[in-house]
């Protein structure tokens, strides 16, 4: 039985919300009079009793949708901030490494920063210094180590920033979803680099990403978070396919979650999106639509020139499209808001390669949002053929509607 | 040896002096940063912090010397300077350490380390303005043929104290602005009030002569008011009155000592203030 690195213990964590969070000193002042009067203050448990334990060695992936608490509990680990409730014992030194690059600056050298940076996630300036050359090495950088980083390219600012991070050696370390930037190339280095580094040293990893392949390849195990609570945790493979189950049931149910409230003012209130497609499967290049059900709450409101608008992410959080019934000059008059009746948004050619999505949705009086929520619904995608294609499209972000001919 | 953490909801109240030293290596590198990147880009460059106190010292014998005509036991250019020299390194460390968790919360959410580094490496980078306007002093001192106090032995004491004092109001207000957003408009305003309100320009004796008892020691609570005067004692020997420089002096030291432990308490919930 291997030694446990890490143990936590029913770990909670409370944000209050609602409240501003960096108050003005008048209102502090106000609040001392009524220190009894009502607390306006919401809460919002991000973790609620989550424990486990890793072992020393084990590289241990963290799945979870957005907003699950996954960068809760790194964030605790890491010790950027405090828990509410619980105990964690970690036995080792830890680095973690929740961003590349942090503290970099743009008027110094790459080689000031790799001092800078190295120092700030806990390198002695003699460990660098030892380590120096195989840094720069690494990043691949050297007839510009005495460059200030500002003139660097993207990729190389991040080649150096992943490189110092690479040279870490303590006996835990915990990684947020960094390896999503910069090149495959480069990812796929730093992934071997970290595997590498694990299997001599018996390194203890926790990783947190949105990367099933990378979490396959690196983890033995994954523990997965839902709505701040551990749902899951087991084998990497069955880990996976439970994440997977989660976001597939959510598309099953096609129903808004109640996970995060809605904001708004709430004279109308969206209490269902329905996806309609032709046989119950989201395909790429398929007539996707989305119908919106919803409740008046202010049946004396004037809905003369609401508008709906909707975002739809992919599951590292970019935005892959927004529209709005304004797009394309399309307006709604009061009459046409009437329980019982739907909003559809129809996507005719879903051009977007295969994998899971999120839409979002608002619904806009002027500029205030009378109701909306963030990743209210989420779907996956299959593959399929788009537009005129006769062979499935497979690489790439997104199909293209094109023709080729002769002229 | 393995290094143990362990975290509950807890959370110690006394500063952690063991870690901090376990992060002297950051704190020097903050501390190089911050002086390489001062002067970056700027036409100028290193002479901004000859200008700078050149011109308030210039302003100020105009002001006080030939305007208010206020007179001093040596020659006014001289006793304007010592007391810039001063100022200028509080005013300095006490401006950047006010703000220097604001302006560093980017690492502040992504990265631990004890917080008290950032404000803390303010100090150092305060020096240029110090020796610069300390080269300005010497000057003077050889232009004016003025003669050098013996008591020149205890300025490195006097330094100590003045570092105290920048940096116990510039920790309180990088907390309390973590806390309330109010404190950043408070650093400005202290800091330009505090020019006239410190003997800067006028014998600190002429305060303690024409106001009420009372007003008085008020006016030595500001910590640099004892501090410069005890400073122009140092270097050329003008009377001090030793009350009023130990009530400024104790103030820095309460200052920077409760500074700690506030800090302390703030320190554990910045990342979800900011």
């Amino acid at each position: 039985m291997k030694q446990t690195a890490i143990s936590i213990q029913n770990v909670s964590k409370r944000y209050k919300i609602g409240v501003k969070r960096s108050s003005s000193f008048r209102e502090t002042l106000g609040n001392a009079w009524k220190k009894n009067a009502e607390q306006v203050s919401n809460e919002f448990w991000a973790l609620k009793d989550v424990s486990f334990d890793v072992a020393e060695g084990e590289i241990v992936g963290i799945m979870g949708k957005n907003g699950a608490g996954k960068s809760t509990i790194l964030k605790i680990l890491s010790k950027i901030t405090p828990l509410t409730k619980g105990r964690i014992e970690i036995d080792g030194r830890v680095a973690s490494l929740l961003e590349v690059g942090t503290g970099f600056h743009a008027e110094l050298t790459g080689m000031q920063n790799i001092f800078l940076n190295g120092t700030i996630l806990g390198m002695t300036r003699k460990e660098i210094k030892n380590k120096l050359d195989q840094i720069i090495d690494f990043a691949g950088i050297s007839q510009f180590i005495n460059t200030p980083v500002k003139h660097y390219s993207s990729g190389m600012y991040v080649r150096l920033a992943f490189s110092v991070a690479a040279h870490l050696e303590p006996e835990i370390l915990i990684v947020d979803e960094v390896l999503a930037v910069g090149d495959i190339e480069f990812q796929k280095k730093c992934l071997g680099k970290m595997q590498e580094v694990s299997q001599n040293s018996g390194r203890t990893i926790l990783f947190v990403s949105h990367n099933l392949a990378s979490l396959k390849s690196l983890c033995q195990r994954g523990v997965v978070l839902s709505r701040g609570q551990k749902v899951y945790d087991g084998e990497i493979v069955d880990a996976i396919d439970h994440y997977v189950g989660l976001s597939k049931s959510s598309t099953e149910e096609n129903k808004v979650s109640v996970r995060e409230a809605h904001v708004g003012t709430m004279e109308l209130e969206v209490t269902k999106i329905d996806i309609g497609t032709r046989n119950g499967t989201v395909s790429v290049g398929e007539e996707v639509d989305f119908r919106f059900e919803y409740i008046i709450h202010d049946k004396n409101f004037n809905f003369n020139g609401c508008h709906w608008g909707v975002q739809v992410h992919d599951d590292d959080n970019n935005l892959i499209f927004s529209h709005g019934n304004q797009f394309i000059d399309v307006s709604f008059n009061h009459d046409q808001f009437v329980e019982g009746k739907y909003f559809k948004f129809s996507i005719r050619n879903f051009p977007f390669k295969p994998g899971q999505y999120w839409l979002s949705y608002n619904v806009v009086d002027q500029n205030r949002y009378m109701d909306s929520m963030d990743s209210a619904l989420g779907f996956e995608v299959h593959s399929g053929l788009p537009f005129n294609y006769q062979k499935e499209f497979k690489s790439g972000i997104s199909a293209v509607d094109a023709t080729w001919e002769v002229i | 040896m393995k290094i143990k953490t362990i975290i509950t909801e807890k959370n110690s109240s006394i500063p952690n002096i063991k870690e901090l030293l376990q992060f002297k290596d950051l704190f020097m590198l903050l501390a190089y940063r911050d002086f390489k990147v001062r002067y970056a880009q700027t036409f100028l460059g290193f002479f901004w912090a000859l200008i700078q106190p050149l011109m308030s010292i210039l302003i100020l014998i105009v002001v006080f010397g030939e305007i208010a005509n206020v007179k001093t036991e040596v020659a006014f250019p001289v006793y304007v300077a010592s007391g810039m020299a001063m100022w200028s390194y509080f005013s300095y460390v006490l401006s950047q350490s006010g703000s220097s968790l604001i302006a560093s919360q980017q690492m502040l959410k992504k990265i631990y380390f004890p917080r008290l580094i950032i404000p803390l490496s303010k100090s150092i980078v305060g020096f240029i303005d110090f020796f610069i306007a300390f080269a300005i002093l010497i000057g003077l001192f050889i232009y004016y043929q003025v003669d050098v106090s013996s008591n020149i032995v205890y300025v490195p004491l006097i330094l100590f104290f003045s570092i105290l004092a920048s940096l116990g109001v510039g920790i309180w207000f990088s907390a309390l602005t973590i806390r309330f957003r109010d404190f950043q408009h408070v650093l400005p305003f202290v800091v330009q009030v505090g020019l006239y309100a410190t003997p800067i320009a006028y014998p600190g004796q002429k305060v303690i002569d024409s106001l009420p008892e009372w007003l008085s020691y008020l006016y030595f609570i500001n910590p640099m008011a004892g501090i410069i005067e005890v400073f122009r004692w140092s270097i050329f020997g003008s009377a001090v009155d030793p009350l009023y420089v130990s009530i400024s002096a104790s103030v820095a030291l309460i200052l920077f000592i409760t500074s700690l432990f506030y800090f302390r308490k703030m320190e554990y919930i910045i990342a979800d203030l900011i």
